[in-house]
């Protein structure tokens, strides 16, 4: 993953300076000609000495963001930033990216902060609170660092007026790490604030009303560096030898990577740590990214459903919070007793969701490459080699007899129609870029189709299904995870359910800001996962064969036309022998800059029922008729 | 509670009559698939005595749901495939695919 770098001093001076704003130091370097980096070093200044911005307070909004580095920013249809877009317009090296729903504008934030690291910063008006609710939560859920601004009368306390409730922020309390208001007093030591507790740890939106607008204001405006802004931790010594102990004499170690990986990019050295001692290494079903490359010989799939070792002695969590519930549960009580330790790099997930025998706090990639230097210290080259080698045999048997159980079930149905999900994954696998990005929001049957694609390491990442699970978050954050990376084909994993919670609105901007995304659309004209819940253990309504919740298919969306309303490509596949051919054709598309819905029927799994697309009709034509005929 | 509910659910499996009794200790293939059965699928669902009795379905439709639940993740191997759809089908079967009218009860195997 990229990161957007941090600009230059010399590039925040001058852009600043272009703004017209009376800026301390940086009037200085404008008035210099041009130079380039190596004819003249930055001017240095003092360690902790802030530059001081004097201008309108939302200017200095503008700046301080631009001093960390950020340079995209996702808005909402509203008319109380005037300030702030002067700003914007005079520094001229900022993108608004406008969406059409502030829920959809929040998802957006989140994947293109998830993809870069960089800071997802929305404004809007306080009015869409409501709106952006759920998928602030998701991003809460998620941790993802994000700065959630909205104007409005935040003065107006017990008048019951226009557009105002009180407590503007008091919504958002359960989903935010903090929340604050931007006043023009201390609107940058404010903004530094709010960035801290968005980068934690725990990270996570921080809410803020702005009231930072035309006055004006002396503001210092500190250079931040968010790459480091999350605050560090590292294991005691001791704690980590002690590990390294446990590693080496264990019989059956089970690794189990979390989101924390991922959110550090510590892929490569939780791989080499694995390999060391050929450690069998598993994920939870809501493991936020991939994490470990699931083609790997020691990749043995979800934790909850593994089979071998039966008798694991030690399960180390590599910044996994088990924050499943009963799922994961079942994972870490299915082996029988057994060392459980949770190494988190933040302390309130630490042994929230279970009680393990040792917790440690460290960021993952310091205490994975301790625990790797603890190993080789304890343990010789010869030592570490022979448990590498028989226990690599043992989990490489395990691995492929695996392999060949899904390749068996992928050819059981490989030519039906409506689809499988298992062929999807196959064809995708075929044509897509190997470091494409798959941003799915899928039921529990998404294992289907990332087990048929290369996922983790050097192949294609994933990023979500958003830990949340509140429907409605994956089209607008494959956007968001396109604007991070543009230079790499992303593709969003929807099922049909969840596109129409409210995400054909991301459509508009991915037309508008020529993304040339794919979106699939797993059609299988159900909410197939509730059904699947509602139906497991029978009843009433199983025995009469009527699902009250699941039946999608009437009306029968056409989602091609919902895409070619907003001038983007739709493709319609309901036989598997079209589907390698539609794919070619949305390629083709996406390479011309035009991102593709693709709508494909696929099979509903699980066992049957009686009338699967029997729903309860209401008809306010009829009732309607019958007044007339009355 | 929930590691509760798994061994109960692993105890109802190893203890299963099934519906054609003769055919349990008599058959090494639905006593294979009841092993299986009893170490992969009650890991998740631990309510399976419930299910079986709910979801009666033909073999073809049970082998349809073992591949599918392999590729959901479920662990099992290669030659053990048919000893698990046997033993759903031992246990859990019916000749035809259920086609029932509304309010019609359950096809009596």
């Amino acid at each position: 993953m990229s990161r957007t770098s941090k600009p230059s001093r010399r590039d925040f001076l001058a852009a600043t300076a272009a703004t017209s704003v009376a800026m301390g130091m940086g009037q200085i370097a404008s008035a210099d000609p041009p130079q380039t980096a190596a004819s003249r070093p930055d001017i240095p200044l003092t360690k902790g000495e802030p530059e001081i911005y004097r201008g309108t307070a939302a200017g200095a909004v503008l700046a301080q963001l631009r001093a960390a580095g950020v340079r995209t920013l996702f808005h909402t249809n509203t008319s109380g930033f005037v300030p702030f877009w002067e700003a914007v317009y005079a520094a001229g090296d900022v993108q608004v990216i406008n969406m059409t729903h502030e829920g959809q504008a929040v998802a957006a934030a989140a994947g293109y902060t998830m993809a870069s690291r960089n800071l997802g910063f929305f404004f809007g008006s306080h009015v869409g609170i409501p709106n952006a609710l759920s998928n602030t939560y998701n991003a809460w859920k998620d941790r993802v660092p994000l700065l959630l601004t909205y104007s409005g009368g935040q003065r107006e306390e017990g008048k019951d007026g226009f557009e105002w409730w009180d407590n503007t922020l008091g919504p958002t309390e359960a989903f935010t790490t903090w929340r604050g208001d931007l006043e023009p007093e201390d609107v940058t030591d404010t903004l530094r604030l709010a960035i801290k507790f968005a980068f934690g740890p725990p990270s996570g939106p921080v809410t803020l009303t702005f009231g930072a607008a035309g006055q004006k204001v002396e503001a210092p405006i500190h250079p931040i560096d968010l790459a480091t802004m999350r605050v560090r931790s590292r294991a005691p010594a001791e704690a980590i030898e002690k590990l390294a102990q446990w590693l080496i004499e264990a019989q059956n170690p089970l690794f189990v990577v979390g989101s924390q990986v991922g959110i550090e990019g510590a892929y490569s050295e939780m791989l080499a740590l694995a390999e060391k001692l050929s450690v069998p290494v598993a994920e939870t079903m809501h493991s936020l990214y991939a994490n470990f490359p699931n083609d790997h010989p020691l990749f043995v799939g979800e934790l909850q459903a593994q089979r071998y070792p039966r008798k694991q002695d030690l399960l180390i969590s590599f910044g996994e919070s088990f924050t499943a519930g009963r799922e994961d549960e079942r994972g870490l009580t299915a082996s029988g007793p057994r060392r459980i330790v949770h190494i988190s790099h933040d302390s309130q997930a630490l042994g929230r969701s279970f009680v393990p025998d040792v917790t440690i706090l460290s960021d993952l990639r310091t205490a994975i490459r301790d625990l790797s230097d603890a190993v080789d210290a304890i343990a010789t080259s010869d030592r570490i080699a022979r448990i590498r080698a028989s226990r690599l045999a043992q989990v490489s048997t395990l691995t492929n007899s695996l392999k060949q159980s899904r390749e068996i079930a992928l050819r059981a149905q490989f030519d039906s129609s409506p689809v499988t999900w298992e062929r999807v994954g196959f064809e995708l696998e075929k044509v897509l870029d190997k470091d494409a990005v798959i941003v799915p929001e899928l039921g529990t049957q998404y294992y289907k189709i990332y087990r048929q694609l290369k996922l983790g390491g050097t192949n294609k990442q994933r990023i979500g299904r958003t830990k949340g699970d509140a429907l409605g978050w994956g089209v607008a954050a494959a956007f968001g995870v396109n604007l991070a990376l543009p230079d790499r084909q992303v593709v969003a994993l929807q099922g049909d359910g969840g596109f129409l919670f409210n995400q054909s609105e991301a459509l508009w901007s991915i037309a508008r800001y020529e993304a040339p995304m794919l979106i699939v659309v797993m059609n299988n004209h159900s909410y197939n996962e509730s059904r699947a819940r509602n139906m497991l253990n029978g009843g009433t309504f199983y025995d009469a064969g009527k699902d009250f919740n699941g039946y999608l298919g009437d009306p029968n969306v056409e989602f091609t036309k919902i895409a070619e309303a907003y001038g983007l490509k739709g493709e319609k596949v309901t036989r598997a022998a079209d589907l390698a051919p539609a794919l070619q054709r949305c390629l083709r598309s996406m390479r011309d800059g035009k991102a593709v819905v693709l709508d494909i029927d696929v099979a509903v799994d699980g066992a049957p029922i009686s009338e699967p697309t029997w729903y309860q009709k209401h008809s306010i034509a009829e009732i309607r008729k019958k007044r007339f005929n009355a | 509670m929930h590691k509760r509910l798994v061994l109960v659910a692993i105890v109802l499996v190893m203890s299963w009559p099934g519906t054609a009794g003769a055919q349990r200790g008599d058959d090494p293939q639905v006593e294979k698939g009841r092993v299986v059965v009893a170490q992969v699928c009650t890991t998740c669902h631990t309510t399976l005595g419930r299910m079986l009795q709910v979801h009666k379905q033909t073999r073809e439709q049970w082998r349809e749901l073992v591949f599918f639940m392999i590729s959901r993740g479920a662990q099992v191997m290669p030659d053990e495939i048919d000893a698990v759809t046997a033993f759903l089908v031992a246990n859990s079967g019916r000749e035809r695919p259920a086609a029932r009218s509304p309010g019609q009860p359950e096809e009596k195997k």
